[in-house]
């Protein structure tokens, strides 16, 4: 569960750094604020995490190396050769951007590269899921709810981090954002219960789960997202033009991303704990 | 593809679990895990005849199942390290140098076969007691089962003299992984989905060292 979140939070954070932040500066030919360099120094930071508890779940880091034998078939094989991929590409763009912050134009290619890397890891990460044994997680709920996971946490991250800089447009932008994710997130639920309810026994019994021992859980994370879509809305209408340098986007802004954190974390919890293999055995 | 398989006979089954213990005995298992299970499987429902009166229906039987060596073993395709392979004579078996223990192969099964064992770190599972197949002798499950409800040999001979019957409730469908596993079912079986029959011995028969 946490490598899942922090894996997903570091990719979050790249692809919307890169979406929001790094191109507009590219496209205007601006220098890059020292504070953006640190962003990705999180990212890195979660990506290096989760490469820590991911050894941890392997019993030992030299088994890494042994679970690379076989790409040709099995998912989480792949999975790990994308993480050291994605870890190391991060480990590079971010160690270019302190050592040659003017010169961002020349890498950009890069960091394009690194984002893309982790969004197919996502991919490939939700495809472990994806078991026959296991008909809770083998849904495409399953690689939508690992994308919406990602984006969540780099929208409502960047826009803390972009308080007095970055443009008034990308600020916009993301706290769109941040309310358009949870709306998602809400109005996927009928839709997936709906789906566990008719799809199979094990499916059924999935819900039965979630619904008689996992309700106060399930209410907590429905509030959390409906309350990262009202801090969303109070950012969105704090974003004025003359008030980029203010303060005003600071509480909705840091009230979004906490209310994210602790929705998306309730749900991986959910989804772990819900699941019943086919047949029961 | 799997040249041997199992075949069950769950008609005849008394759930003694004899063939549970002579696995543990046999593979010198550690406390909590099981190579085969025998799941209790039953479920019952009141109706109401015409005449007013209640009646009950009742199905209960027994299920013995251990790794079915399938055809498309989707373990064998889950394992990172490819310590789960299939022998030249179709047999599945688990390297131990190679398994690191990250418990895939165990979410893959739609069987529950690959189990954990916490002392050693790794996967172990049924192997058809190769060893003794390999002396001529039957798995220790089939020649130890006094109800004659287990029987072992090449899979042809299998389907020539019981059919090819692999599914049975509440058992996943045969075309998940195409088991090595040929059940001559319970006559209650047919009936056990619509009387909402579960297994009743869940917490007997998991893996306590997961």
């Amino acid at each position: 569960m946490v490598f899942t979140l922090t894996i997903q939070f570091s990719i979050g954070v790249a692809v919307f750094y890169n979406l929001f932040l790094l191109f507009p500066i590219v496209l205007g030919k601006k220098r890059l604020p020292l504070r953006f360099q640190l962003i990705l120094l999180c990212a890195l930071i979660s990506a290096v995490m989760a490469v820590f508890f991911s050894l941890l779940h392997l019993g030992n880091p030299s088994n890494a190396i042994k679970t690379l034998s076989n790409l040709h078939e099995s998912w989480l094989s792949r999975e790990i050769l994308l993480v050291i991929i994605y870890s190391t590409l991060l480990l590079l763009v971010t160690g270019l951007q302190f050592r040659f912050p003017s010169s961002i134009r020349s890498y950009k290619w890069l960091i394009d590269l690194t984002a893309v890397t982790g969004l197919v890891l996502i991919y490939v990460m939700s495809k472990i899921y994806l078991l026959p044994a296991m008909p809770a997680w083998n849904s495409v709920f399953t690689p939508i709810s690992f994308y919406l996971t990602a984006f969540l946490f780099g929208t409502s991250f960047l826009l803390l981090f972009q308080l007095n800089e970055g443009s008034w447009a990308s600020q916009k932008g993301l706290a769109v954002l941040i309310i358009a994710i949870p709306a998602i997130l809400v109005g996927m639920l009928p839709v997936h219960m709906s789906w566990l309810g008719e799809n199979s026994e094990a499916t059924k019994q999935s819900l039965a789960l979630l619904l008689n021992e996992y309700l106060p859980a399930f209410y907590l994370r429905l509030g959390f997202e409906i309350l990262t879509m009202v801090f969303g809305f109070w950012a969105f209408f704090s974003i004025k033009s003359d008030t980029m340098k203010s303060r005003n986007l600071f509480i909705p802004a840091l009230l979004a991303l906490i209310t994210s954190v602790g929705a998306l974390i309730i749900d991986r919890f959910l989804f772990y704990q819900h699941i019943i293999p086919v047949g029961n055995l | 593809m799997s040249t041997f398989g199992f075949y069950f006979d769950s008609n005849s089954c008394s759930g003694c679990k004899t063939c549970q213990i002579a696995c543990k005995d046999k593979n010198d298992l550690a406390g909590g895990i099981r190579f085969r299970r025998v799941y209790e499987v039953s479920g019952a429902q009141w109706t109401k005849t015409d005449e007013g009166a209640w009646e009950h229906d009742i199905v209960a039987y027994n299920l013995s199942i251990a790794c079915n060596h399938c055809e498309d073993p989707s373990c064998v395709k889950a394992c990172p390290t490819e310590a789960m392979f299939i022998q030249p004579d179709g047999i599945i078996e688990i390297d131990p140098k190679k398994c690191i223990g990250c418990k895939y192969c165990e979410w893959a099964c739609p069987y529950g076969a690959p189990q954990y064992n916490r002392q050693k770190g790794i996967m172990q599972k049924c192997n058809f007691c190769r060893d003794y197949i390999l002396e001529g002798k039957m798995p220790v499950c089939v020649s130890a089962c006094p109800m004659r409800a287990l029987e072992f040999g090449p899979i042809s001979q299998l389907i020539e003299k019981y059919g090819d019957n692999r599914s049975v409730y509440p058992l996943p469908d045969q075309a998940l992984t195409k088991p090595s596993l040929f059940i001559k079912p319970h006559p209650g079986a047919s009936r056990a989905h619509e009387l909402g029959a579960s297994i009743i011995n869940r917490e007997e028969v998991k893996n306590e060292q997961q």
